[in-house]
This record gives structure tokens, sequence and C-alpha cells, in this order.
């Protein structure tokens, strides 16, 4: 082994020995003080599902499923790096336990295990190609959200030197084997009296395959290094190895690249196993006595665990509309933050912000409002960070301080009032239905099947409000025994929670289940998927419990069991619209689409569809905000213009209330309101069933 | 000097007589001439004498000048009104439903134990009774109520009178203050005006106003045209103000500007609730758009089912 | 600074005004209240003096309608007491005169420097609220204010409202009435959990008065609705034809000569 050394008099083991043990130290205090920090947040389990946390982790971090569904070409780069990786802590360990214990032990060492060695040996240079690839995607083609910084170049080139070094250690130690075996050809044959004593004893090992190594060491002697000098260089190569490995202990929890340590945590620590679904307000009353205490320990953890690759950044619909806000951007302050106000306050100063707030201050206001909750980047975050929640409880601290624009306050002002964000009397919500053939039952009053949930959008908004009179009127083409909740049915509160207003959407929340109390049913139906998220997710600790369905659900069984059937062939060319909080939050993808299908119009894709769904723009209650400044175009209006793409497409399908007034603006704005139809799935279902306008 | 005169408090802006004044004596007269009264206007300031001429519709005007009425303070305003409406015992107190009328109407029928209605839309003579009708909550309610004693303090509502052609025998009393009066405790120290910069929308009178019907930022000329002849400024509903073909401060809406012009031309605009709010009070409303069931023609006096882009310059050029 | 701020209710605008069996009057349980605007304002414009310079906020208030609503906000914003005066009619909200009288014993208990009221109410129709009960409290009295500064020597500067967004800068001397139309800012928002532990911990100070109630001097006969202006009279023929009519429009109209 090349600690078989003497340096300064003293063992090369020992040297090794006292090298571990002083960066071990440095390694275990910046760790220690890390997760000291981490402690500072709030309390939330995340131990919870502990099944499907192992097999989450399973997938996504040993799999690498997210990173090799990514975005790039490229995508193979990371699992190559990263299964490297877990190969060369196998090699390290083995390294330096071997180097300890030459002078008493022979511990093997990786490149004399069959099949591992070889693995090992393959890797170093399946790691350089993807350093070189992954190079070159960052300094040369660059995507946006991707930074050039030194600390990644740093990285970079410290993997490389590690990979490197590795080869021209394996490299000197196999020299002589390889210059004893090496074809005359290669000219190496002249050191005869060498060959007497080939092979060598190497001591414990067994021929293991080593192509790269032996490459490395083939090269080496056929450019003229002596076999002696490419064992020197091995030993050095080693040592240089060695110290690489130590240097990158010590800065690893210094640096970006501490994601390296934490993402596998991070995705074991994920929000599970519904999307979305945030975590309560601190209701101690107590002020948390950093600014981390406003933030779960999870959210902390989020700071740690990025590695800043800028995929939600790519993704954000605020971001690709030129707002101020970018998701990498918060989750770096965040990191900022947390090591910064974290720190200070373990050694016990007061953290050194220069009176500057976090939340408003060094993650401007704007940044904190312009989010639309769509969940795209928490959805194809590698290491599954929840940016959306963080900025949901930043949002929770201005809205505390009453920190909230003139448009927005009128809207929570109205749900407080009326319980609708519309501003408009309770008494109003079902006049929408008031010569409906029949009328409405009320829940409350008569028992029946399914309760119809409205929510503010499809109650009030003009468009909407029509669409709704068309689901009743198909609802009772269908045989559907359904009522709504007459009086006392309020805003569901998704947008309120989204906002930040916790303790309106607890009081909305109530306020419905005590209407909801008084009624008798089996299942509720809503057509507007913030409703649906809502009430299905965020309303079981108010005691909810029966089943919610949305209504592209409800269409689809009666169509596909003949509840309801087309009486003829709608003509067109559709494109369906996944909303936010239907498709990437619960999943529901299908139905809405066979229901199209269904009415015979020829449906097609946008070039972002399901998962990859592009935001309208409205959700997380942005749809009651005013505008931000120095927006270039909004989502919706990004959104139709990716619709009109697509050749002869002549319907926009969408399944949201309020889906439907802001495409039916966006598509105005466009000037496309005479080649491109909005509308609602009902509306088609209405038409397909050839139901006259009653 | 009657119990049946009208008398009205007459106010001064900026060195101009008041719209509302003007108005005033428009139903001062109406309402003299049921009473068999005189209409008699009263005039409080410094140096005002001049603007005695342009109210000739009054029968009498009273000038109050003296130096502690020079810039509007209650205090001194209710000392002089209070000796002078008791001294001319009128039937009737017609005074504004604004800045100055607010301020010392109600503390006048306090102080002289006379019944004060505010909000008035109209007031009628029947014989020894008025009857007013008030617009209360916003215009959602109107109020008739009747007043026996005299004098009344009525608060009218601007608009709810029109100003007169007619004129009065416009004599001119010209006196000192009746009570002495002192700087009290409410002391006017400088009149800060708005800076120079764009229109203040809700001061004009003609408003030609752009929806998305407009589409393009190059049709804006057409409306601009309009205005341009009609005297107006151009307003808008918010698409427009989205797209930053106009500044904010021409937005029309809930979350603009309340307007309530003479005229308000509504092209290519849908009549959205939350515009409408914002324009719905202006007396004329003319509305052109393409959807004839656009939600604009339910508050528009005269609707035109067509595009703007064709309608908008025919009118102007009948207007030239 | 110790300032006394009154706040009302007013009928909600929002919700269907139904006028009683008489005729003659709101029909209070159909109408749903809430606070006055500019006593909203007022309160903000209080908020605002405390927090450039200190002193105490009582929010005062005839209890009537969903006034505790009210009075719990005004709390969670920040008042420092809430003195409730109790009323006895649920039917008829006080009259301006009668709220002023009531109103100025509560406050002539609390030795306020300066008291703040929202400058008028939309359903005051027999007076004005805001300078009968400076009268009352015999102070000084300015109204239709936005925005109130803290002045030199016992005294606050006042902007009085005039046409043409003209703004009169005043002096006031303390202790003052003054008719807040809109304070230097819009009300502020105030979280739901905020209110709801206002609600927990807040005591209101029930203040009996023995106040002379004036008599009406003014007979309602009647309320009702306005009637409904119909839909656009709507033009028809070649866009000059449509042109040549809306001319002529605007020249009855007077908007053109």
């Amino acid at each position: 082994m090349p600690t078989e050394v003497t340096i300064l008099g003293i063992s090369g083991a020992v040297w090794l020995l006292l090298l571990l043990a002083i960066c071990s130290a440095v390694f275990a205090w910046r760790m220690s003080a890390l997760l000291r920090v981490l402690a500072m947040g709030r309390r939330e389990n995340r131990l919870d599902h502990p099944v499907l946390r192992a097999w989450t982790f399973l997938k996504e971090v040993i799999c690498q499923s997210r990173m090799l569904t990514g975005e790039s070409i490229i995508n193979w780069a990371h699992p190559a790096i990263f299964w490297g990786f877990c190969f060369f802590v196998i090699a390290s360990a083995l390294m330096f336990v071997g180097g300890i214990a030459a002078p008493w032990l022979w511990i093997p060492q990786v490149e004399e295990i069959p099949v591992l060695g070889t693995l090992v040996d393959l890797f170093a240079v399946i790691v350089l190609v993807g350093l070189i690839a992954s190079s070159i995607r960052r300094y040369i083609l660059t995507p946006p959200g991707l930074q050039r910084t030194m600390d990644a170049t740093i990285v970079v080139l410290l993997i490389a030197a590690l990979m490197v070094s590795f080869l021209l250690a394996e490299a000197g130690g196999y020299a002589d084997e390889v210059w004893c075996h090496a074809p005359a050809s290669v000219g190496m044959s002249e050191n005869a009296e060498k060959s007497e004593s080939c092979p060598r004893e190497r001591g414990h090992g067994t021929q293991t395959f080593l192509p790269a190594g032996t490459a490395t060491a083939y090269v080496m002697l056929a450019a003229g290094v002596s076999p002696e000098g490419v064992v020197n260089v091995g030993v050095t190569a080693w040592w240089v190895h060695v110290a690489i490995l130590l240097t990158f202990l010590v800065y690893l929890p210094f640096s970006k690249h501490m994601h390296l340590i934490w993402a596998p945590f991070a995705v074991f620590f994920a929000e599970l196993p519904a999307k979305g679904t945030l975590p309560a307000a601190d209701d101690s009353g107590k002020e948390p006595s950093t600014q981390l205490g406003l933030f779960t320990w999870r959210m902390l953890l989020s700071g740690y665990a990025c590695a800043e690759c800028g995929r939600c950044e790519r993704v954000c619909p605020a971001v690709e509309s030129g707002s101020k806000l970018s998701p990498r951007e918060i989750l770096h302050d965040l990191k900022s933050l947390v090591l910064k106000d974290g720190i200070a306050t373990l050694k016990g100063r007061k953290p050194d912000d220069d009176g500057r707030e976090f939340i408003g201050g060094t993650v401007p206001a704007e940044a904190i409002w312009a989010c639309t909750s769509c969940y795209a980047c928490v959805d194809i975050c590698p290491v599954r960070n929840e940016h959306v929640p963080i900025i949901v409880q930043m949002r929770r601290k201005l809205v505390d301080e009453g920190k909230v624009d003139a448009k927005l306050q009128e809207t929570l002002m109205s749900l407080q009032r009326y319980g609708n964000s519309q501003g408009k009397s309770a008494r109003k919500r079902f006049d929408w239905a008031k010569d409906l053939p029949g009328g409405l039952k009320d829940a409350t009053k008569e028992p029946v099947d399914m309760l119809w949930f409205l929510g503010d959008y499809a109650a009030y908004h003009p468009s909407s409000a029509r669409v709704s009179r068309l689901v009743a009127l198909v609802f009772n083409q269908a045989g559907i025994d359904f009522g709504v909740l007459a009086k006392g049915e309020k805003s569901a509160g998704n947008d309120v929670r989204r906002i930040g207003e916790e303790g309106l959407f607890e009081m909305l929340a109530e306020q419905n289940m005590k209407a909801l109390g008084k009624a008798d049913f089996q299942r509720i139906v809503t057509t507007d998927p913030h409703t649906y998220h809502t009430l299905k997710h965020e309303y079981s600790r108010f005691g909810l419990e029966t089943p919610v369905v949305h209504y592209s659900e409800v269409l689809d069984e009666c169509l596909r069991t003949g509840k309801l059937s087309p009486k003829r062939s709608l003509e067109g060319k559709a494109v369906y619209h996944d909303p936010c909080y239907l498709g990437r939050y619960n999943g529901i993808y299908d139905p809405p689409r066979r229901v199209i299908d269904a009415t015979g119009l020829e449906r097609v894709e946008m070039p972002r569809n399901r998962e990859n769904s592009f935001c309208c723009g409205a959700g997380g209650g942005k749809i009651w905000m005013e505008e931000e400044e120095g927006i270039s175009e909004r989502p919706a209006v990004s959104r139709i213009r990716e619709a009109l793409q697509i050749d002869g497409v002549t319907h926009f399908v969408v399944s949201c209330p309020k889906d439907l007034g802001m495409f039916e603006d966006a598509v105005k704005t466009v000037g496309a309101e005479d080649r491109l139809r909005i509308i609602d799935l009902g509306e088609l279902v209405y038409e397909a069933i050839g139901m006259e306008e009653v | 000097m009657s119990a049946q005169d009208i008398l009205v408090l007459a106010e001064v802006n900026q060195d101009a007589v008041a719209d509302i004044t003007f108005e005033l004596l428009g139903g001062a007269r109406e309402l003299a001439g049921a009473t068999g009264g005189q209409v008699v206007a009263v005039l409080l300031g410094h140096d005002v004498a001049k603007h005695a001429e342009s109210l000739s519709a009054a029968d009498r005007l009273i000038v109050i000048d003296d130096e502690q009425l020079a810039d509007f303070s209650p205090a001194p305003y209710l000392a002089v009104l209070e000796s002078l409406v008791g001294s001319e015992g009128p039937r009737a107190v017609l005074a504004g439903s604004t800045t100055i009328g607010l301020d010392v109407a109600p503390m006048l029928g306090a102080k002289l134990n006379a019944p004060v209605v505010n909000a008035c839309q109209q007031v009628a003579v029947e014989g020894d009774l008025l009857k007013i009708t008030a617009a209360i909550c916003g215009g959602k309610v109107l109020a008739e109520v009747e007043v026996s004693a005299s004098p009344a303090v009525l608060l009218i509502l601007p608009g709810s009178f029109r100003p007169t052609e007619e004129t009065g025998a416009a004599t001119v009393e010209s006196r000192p203050s009746p009570v002495e009066l002192h700087r009290g405790a409410v002391t006017f120290e400088k009149m800060i005006l708005p800076a120079p910069g764009d229109v203040d929308i809700t001061q004009q009178d003609v408003l030609v106003a752009v929806g998305r019907g407009i589409q393009q930022e190059d049709n804006m000329k057409v409306a601009e045209e309009l205005a341009a002849v009609l005297g107006g400024e151009l307003a808008a509903s918010r698409p427009i103000i989205d797209q930053g073909w106009l500044p904010t401060t021409r937005q029309v809406g809930k979350s603009g500007m309340i307007v309530k012009p003479k005229c308000f031309i509504a092209l290519g605009v849908s009549g959205a609730p939350e515009h409408v709010e914002g324009m719905k009070d202006s007396e004329l409303i003319i509305a052109v758009n393409t959807d004839p069931g656009a939600p604009i023609f339910d508050v528009a006096d005269y609707g035109v089912v067509a595009d703007l882009l064709d309608v908008a310059p025919a009118l102007t050029e009948a207007i030239k | 600074m110790n300032i006394a701020v009154v706040v009302r209710q007013v009928p909600d605008l929002v919700e269907p005004l139904e006028i009683d069996a008489s005729g003659a009057a709101l029909d209070v349980d159909e109408v749903e209240f809430l606070i006055n605007e500019t006593d909203d304002h007022a309160l903000e414009q209080a908020l605002l003096l405390k927090e450039s310079g200190g002193g105490s906020i009582t929010v005062v208030a005839i209890d009537f309608g969903q006034v505790d609503d009210v009075l719990y906000t005004a709390a969670a914003k920040g008042a420092d007491r809430i003195v409730k005066i109790p009323y006895d009619d649920d039917d008829r909200p006080p009259r301006p005169a009668e709220a002023a009288a009531m109103i100025a014993e509560a406050v002539k208990d609390i030795d306020a420097e300066l008291v703040l009221v929202g400058s008028s109410a939309h359903d005051e129709l027999e007076g004005v609220l805001a300078p009968l009960l400076a009268l009352k409290l015999e102070l000084p009295y300015l109204g239709v204010i936005r925005g109130v500064k803290p002045g030199e020597g016992g005294s606050v500067t006042a902007f009085k409202e005039f046409p043409g967004a003209a703004m009169a800068q005043m002096n006031v001397k303390l202790p003052a009435v003054l008719g807040i139309l809109a304070a230097d800012q819009p009300p502020r928002y105030v979280p739901v959990s905020r209110i709801r532990a206002a609600m927990k911990s807040t005591e209101f100070e029930e203040k009996e008065t023995a106040a002379a109630v004036p008599e009406p001097n003014v007979t309602v006969l009647r309320m009702h609705h306005p009637e409904p202006s119909g839909r656009a009279e709507m033009l028809t023929g070649s866009e000059d034809e449509v042109a040549a009519r809306l001319a002529e429009i605007l020249k009855e109209k007077g908007v053109v000569q």
C-alpha cells in the first residue's frame, strides 16, 4: 500500500489516520451545526408512510428516476456521476481502511474485488465523460436558470481530479504486471531482468479485469515512463486522491454541493402521499425567535438539498411571463438565510441581516406574490423541494402583517364578509339556477346522492355561472340525484390558503362544515379543481370524510355507462388544457380526455400537456391581485398562442371555471376569438347530447 | 326679506363660482316661483364682489366680505350664516353637498334648531310643506320626506338641479360681517394643487372609453380623434390598461377611477361589472359594440351594434 | 396623543335593501350591517397617528347591528380601549342627532385630544353625525379630510378636500373633532387569526348614556327603490345614419354645440 512509506519519520498509515481524523472532525462539526440549524425550524411529521417513503427513496435516489425522465438530452450524466459516486464511496472506504491498516493487516482494495473492481474502474471513465457532457451543458449551452458559479467549477474540477488520480493510482499498482505482460511490440521488453520476477508478488488480489486502469498504464509505459516511474506516479496519485477526498469531506458541507449529502434525505422526507396539502399555520401564538422559525425543518432542508439545477425556473409560468419571481432564487436565498441566521444564532449572536427582513426584503414581496401555486416547480424538482409551500409560508407572514395589495385586500374582506371572493351577496350564489327547469334541490332539506359544491367562480362569474346551468341540465338529463347547499355554501378556501390567510381559510372551512353537516348526501361533486383539491385533501382535519369527485369524472362515467349518450358528433379539432389542481395535483388526466373523445371532436395535445401542462396564471389567489409590473406576456396568453400553433385547432376545452374566464380574456387579447372557441367540458357534453337551450 | 325666500349658499373655488352654485340657483328659482319668495344668494369671502355678476340668477346677493372669510374654515362661516339666516328667516337654505356645505350646513341646522335633510335630489313646495326626495344608501334607496318647519336646511347632491338661464333682480348688498370674527382653532395654511401631469378623468365632462374591441394600439387614434372633437379625454377598461396602451390614470372601474361625466362613450367595451361600477352614473352613456348581448347595453342610454372602427370615424365626421 | 374614534354601522349595499312594512324605513331584519367606510378610514388615520407619535386609541360605538364584529376588528388592528354605548331599539338605527348626543356623552369621559369620525355615512338622511358631534362636544370641527399629520404645539395638520383634486392644508388646534373622508393610507387588512385572538382577549367597556334625545323634525313619508333605467335604445342603420343620429343626440344633450 502506498501508506507503506515514511514521511518525516512517521509512518504513512499514521499520517493517513491523522488526516482522516482531523477532516472527519471538521465534517462532523459542520454537519452537527447544520442539523442544529434545521432543528430551529417548525416541527412537522415527515415519518408517516414509511413504506411509501422507502419506495420513493429507492426509485428517486437509488434509481435516479426523476433525473432519467428529466428534460435534457444528457440526462444520463447525473445518474452516471451519482452511481459512480456510490461505487467510489466503497472504493474510498477500502482505501482509507486499507491504508491505515497496511502495516499490520492487508485489506483488499476495490480493484482486487472481481466485478466490483471492474465496475469502479469503468465508472471512473463514465464519470469523466459525464463531467465533460455536463460541463458542455453548463458552460457552452447554458440553459436559462443554470448558473456558472465558481463553486460548480471547483466541484467539477475536484471530481475530475479524483477520477484521474484514481486511474493513475490504479495504473501504478498494475504497472509492473502490465509491463511483464506487455507484448514486445509495445517496446517494453528491454528490462529483461525484471521479467524473472514476473508476475511480481502483489499480495492478496485476484486477477481483476480493469480496462481503464490497465489502459492508463499502457499509455504511460508507451509514452516512455519507466515502470518504476509509473509506480511512483501511482503512489503520488494515491495520496493526491486521498487528499482530494479529504478536501471534499471538508469542503462539501460548506459548498453548493452539500446537496450531495442532503438530497437523499430531502427525497426521503418528501411531501407524501398527497401533493400540495400545506402544513397548518403555527397557532401557538408564539413569535419564533428567528426568521427560521417561520419555516418547517423540511423547508429549511430545501436550502441544503437544492442543487441549483434551475429546472424549477424553466417550468415556472411566472418566470416565463417576466415576473420577479424565481423559484430557484427563493431557495437560494432561503439557504443563505438558513446558513447565516442559523449559524449566527448557534453562536449566540444576533443574525447580522442589516435589519433587512428576509420576507419582503431579501425575497421581494412581488416575487412572493407572483406564484400561481401551479406546482410545476415542485413536480419537477429532482430533490423534491417544496417551493410552493415555502412561498405560501412567506405569504402568511406578509398577510399577518397586513401587507397585501389593495385588490387582494378587497377580495379577502369580501371573503370574510360574504364568504365569496366576488364581493357579491351570499343570497345570490344560486341566482344562475333561477330559471332552471325543476329548480335545484336543497341538500339540507332533502337527501341527495351527490352534493354539488359550486365554488365562487362557478356561482358568480358570468361565463362560468352560465356553464353551471348547463352542467345542471346535463346532470338532470343523466338522472343524477344532486343538490346544493342552498344556504351556507362559502368559498372552499383553496386560494385563501394559498394567499396565506390561514385563519380565514379555517373560518370558511368551519362554516362550510357546519353547512355540510346539515345536508344529507353520499358524495361531493364540483366543477372547480381548486375546490376539488381542497375539499378532498384539506378538509379532513375539519372532519370531512365523504368522497369528492370532479365533474369530468362524473361525465366520463355517465358517458361510459350510457346514462348520457351523444346524439351528434361534434366537428372540429380540440385541445384540452389540464388544470393544475386537477392534473398535476391530483393526477386526473384521462377522464376529461375521454369525455372530449366521446363528443366526436378530434383531440390533439398541446406540446405542454398532462403533468407538463402550463398554468393559466389564475391560481394561488393570483386572480385576485393587481398585475405585477413589468410582465411581458400573461401565462394564459402564452397558452393560447401555444394552442394556435396547432394546425386547424377549433376548440380549446377547459374543465375549470377560472380557466374559462382567463382564456376567454386571453383569446381576445390575441384576437383569435373567431378561430378558437374556449369551451367548458360541460358545455361540450351539453351540445353533444343534443340538448336544446332550455 | 320674507319667510318664503330661498337662500342659496354660494361657493367660490379657486377664484371661480362653483358649478354647484349655479345648479342651486336654478333649483332655488323654481322653488321661489312656487313659494312666491325671492332667491337670496349669500357669498362669503374676501374680495369676492367681483363674482356678483355671474350670480345674477339671484334676486338678491348678499356679499359678506371679511378677511377672516378669505379662506374656508367652518367656524366663521357658521357664525356668519347663523346670524344671517336668523335675521333673513328664509323658507329654505340650499347648500351643496360639498366640502363646504357638509361642514357648515348640519351645524347651521342644529344651531337654528331647523330640520336638516341630507342628500337631496328633488325639492318641491306643497303649501306649507317642503317635499323632498333624498338619495341615500349610495342612491339605492330614495327617501321621500317632508318638513314643515322653516327654515329647512337642505344639502343638495350635485347634478340634482339644472342651472337656469333666468336672471333675478340681482341686487347686490355688500355688508360687513354681522358678527365679529376671530381666528379660531382651525386655520388655513395653503392650497395644494394637483401636480400638472396626466388629466384627471374624474373631472372631465366627456369621456371616450375604449375596450377590447379596439383590437390594436394603432386603432387608438380613432378614439383619440373622437375625443378631440368632443372636447373630451380618453379612458379605458382594464384590458387596454393591461396592454399598456393608456396609463393607469385612465382606467375606469372599481379598481380604477369612478367617473360621472356628462357624456360617456363606450367603444368596444363589453361592460364587465368591474367596469360598469366605475361609469354607470354618467349622465349620458352611448355604447358601441359588435356583440348585441354585451352587458354594456344594459347601462347605456343609446346603443349601436357595430364595429367601433366604422362608427367612431363616422361620428367624428358628423360632429365636425 | 389620546384619540377617540367613532365607528358606526351602515347598511351593506351589496346585500338587497328591503323596505319594511311601514314603507318608510329600511327593513332592519333583512339588512346586513357593516362598518361605515369613512369611519374605517378614521380608525386607520388614528392608527397611523398612534404609530407615528404614540398615544392611545379609544373606539366608541353605539351598540347596533353587527357592531361587535367591527369592534373586535378594531381591537385586532390596535385600538387600546373599546367603549360600547347600549342602544335599545333594534329596529331603527339612531338618527345623526341622536347618535351625536349619545356619543358626545361617552367621548367626554375619554378626555381625548382628537376625535376622529367618518365625515359622512351613506344612510345619513337627517343631518350629518360628524359636525353634530363636534357641536355637542363644543369642539372645533373640520370635515371632508384626506389625511392628518401630527403638528407643532398641540395641533395637527389636516388636509381638506376641495374640487379639482386640490387640498387645503389646515392647521387645527387640539382638542378638535375631524371628519375623515380618507386616511393617509387605505384601511389595513387584519387577518382573521388576529380578529379571533382579539375576540378572546378584548373586553368592551359599556357606557350607559342618559343624553336627551332631540325630537325628529323631518317626517319620512316613504322609502323606495329608484326605477331601474331600461336598456339602451338601440340605433340601427348604416354607420353614417347611426353617426348622424348620435351627433343629434349629443347636440340635444348639450354635449356638443
